[in-house]
């Protein structure tokens, strides 16, 4: 028995064999309200172009000491 | 790796070590010496994942290479960092998977291996303020429905509760403690047709485990969480189902610790993406941050925020330390700072390295408590109190 999550992953590895690796990003901003005083906003989009999976889908946000957001991405190797 | 702003600027991109160790699904922990920690799924000579860490300037080095062997291999969560400053992990298998430590001065142990009737396919690890270590287990266990574990850092079993399935709870993936000192995790369910062997869970000082609430309570309730609860600064927990809410895309949901749930976003690819699969972060201007795994403008996902109006805070990388110690203080605005507080006592000294961290020296007669940064423009609070160890 094993995770739902788990047979996620192994359907997107063979995503990974296809792709080639690297990533663009576009920023943009949306938001929608869903009660008073509180949103939810897309703060930045993984570009498809020519990218094997920036997906960020699968990590929490870490916060540095420079008070920026890190994440891994699959197979990132560059960006635009 | 990328690094964005807060606000979704791109600030970089670094190369992982790609050619070798592959599916960094996992995130990132930041150590007390500055490094981000982290664990690569797959990859390396045995396709088994790895152990890494990597500087905020992106030089990568492999810490551990997983054989797949008695040191367990494809790990889902990166590493945290125990009180003694070294990292422990969990790896999902081969066998039952392990709960591992590393330290640059020690290297890389195996120090717990279940067997199936104590768990399997670990996912995750979590340090209690006790130091003892608590892991998550997806399945095994009396019932095959999965256990959470108590183990000593050094892998003594102290104690470990089987899921009895259904509503009881199907599939454990993630616990950590909250500041009450109860565990909070997640149950992904995936058995029954309604979802409602997904839950949050909550295991109490005693050992006591009892359901807060099984999702699939209605037709458009979330559905197949797939990670843990992130506890706020207002106290309550937050967490993300991949599928579930009005459009089933998932959502965001809040539940309080005593089990008062409400759901707060039904994700619909219109705003923040769609299918959240990772955990929040709250950071310390008070707005949650997560992952969206698909959707957005090109459909391969994004990154959201969630913003309940809580007031800005100070995290710590560390949240104890002895007298005259050195704590690391993470923030916004310390430029300027007048002054820093250890539970009322002021620090010995400060140094303010930039507008987003700081240094506070431990004051002799501080205790446990909050520690409090006065800024200029404002008082921020630190969301944990920082433990003094004499």
């Amino acid at each position: 028995m094993v995770p739902s999550i788990y047979m996620v992953r192994k359907g997107s590895d063979v995503m990974h064999q296809l792709i080639k690796m690297f990533a663009v990003f576009i920023c943009f901003s949306v938001s929608g309200s869903i009660a008073a005083g509180q949103t939810v906003k897309t703060v930045y989009n993984v570009s498809a172009a020519q990218t094997s999976g920036g997906r960020p889908g699968f990590v929490q946000p870490t916060q540095g000491l420079n008070g920026m957001l890190y994440l891994t991405a699959t197979n990132t190797l560059t960006v635009n | 790796m990328f690094v964005l702003s807060t606000s979704g600027q791109p600030q970089g991109v670094f190369a992982l070590n790609g050619s070798s160790d592959t599916d960094p699904i996992t995130g990132l922990t930041l150590g007390s010496d500055s490094k981000f920690y982290g664990t690569m799924f797959l990859g390396g000579p045995a396709n088994f994942g790895s152990l890494y860490s990597l500087t905020t300037n992106g030089v990568y080095s492999t810490l551990h290479e997983f054989v797949g062997g008695s040191d367990g291999g494809r790990p889902y969560t990166p590493p945290i960092q125990g009180k003694d400053g070294s990292f422990y992990g969990a790896t999902t298998g081969a066998g039952s998977g392990t709960i591992y430590k590393y330290s640059s001065t020690k290297g890389f142990e195996t120090i717990y291996e279940p067997d199936a009737a104590h768990g399997s396919f670990v996912v995750s690890v979590t340090q209690a303020s006790d130091g003892t270590l608590y892991g998550s287990a997806a399945s095994g266990g009396a019932f095959g429905c999965g256990t959470v574990f108590q183990i000593t850092t050094s892998g003594s079993l102290l104690w470990y509760y089987s899921f009895p399935c259904g509503r009881g709870g199907f599939q454990p993936i993630a616990s950590s403690q909250a500041s009450d000192g109860n565990f909070y995790g997640v149950t992904a369910g995936g058995a029954l047709a309604n979802g409602s062997d997904a839950a949050v869970f909550t295991v109490d000082s005693q050992h006591n485990v009892k359901v807060l609430y099984n999702f699939g309570a209605s037709r458009t309730d979330g559905m197949s969480p797939q990670a843990g609860v992130t506890e706020g600064t207002d106290g309550n927990l937050y967490g993300t189902t991949e599928f579930g809410g009005k459009f089933n895309q998932g959502t965001l949901y809040q539940v309080s610790k005593t089990g008062t749930y409400r759901q707060l976003y039904g994700f619909s690819d219109k705003v923040g993406g769609k299918q959240p699969v990772g955990s929040l972060l709250q950071d310390t201007n008070g707005t949650f941050y997560g992952t969206a795994s698909l959707g957005g403008k090109n459909s391969i996902g994004t990154v959201y925020s969630l913003d309940m109006s809580l007031a800005r805070f100070a995290a710590l990388l560390v949240y104890e330390g002895k007298i005259a110690s050195s704590a690391q203080i993470l923030g916004q605005g310390f430029t300027g700072t007048k002054s820093v507080t250890f539970n009322g006592v002021p620090a010995t000294s400060f140094s303010v390295v930039s507008d987003t961290y700081m240094t506070a020296v431990v004051p002799a007669g501080a205790t446990t408590g909050n520690v409090v940064v006065t800024t200029p423009t404002g008082t921020l609070t630190s969301n944990k109190p920082f433990t003094v160890n004499q």
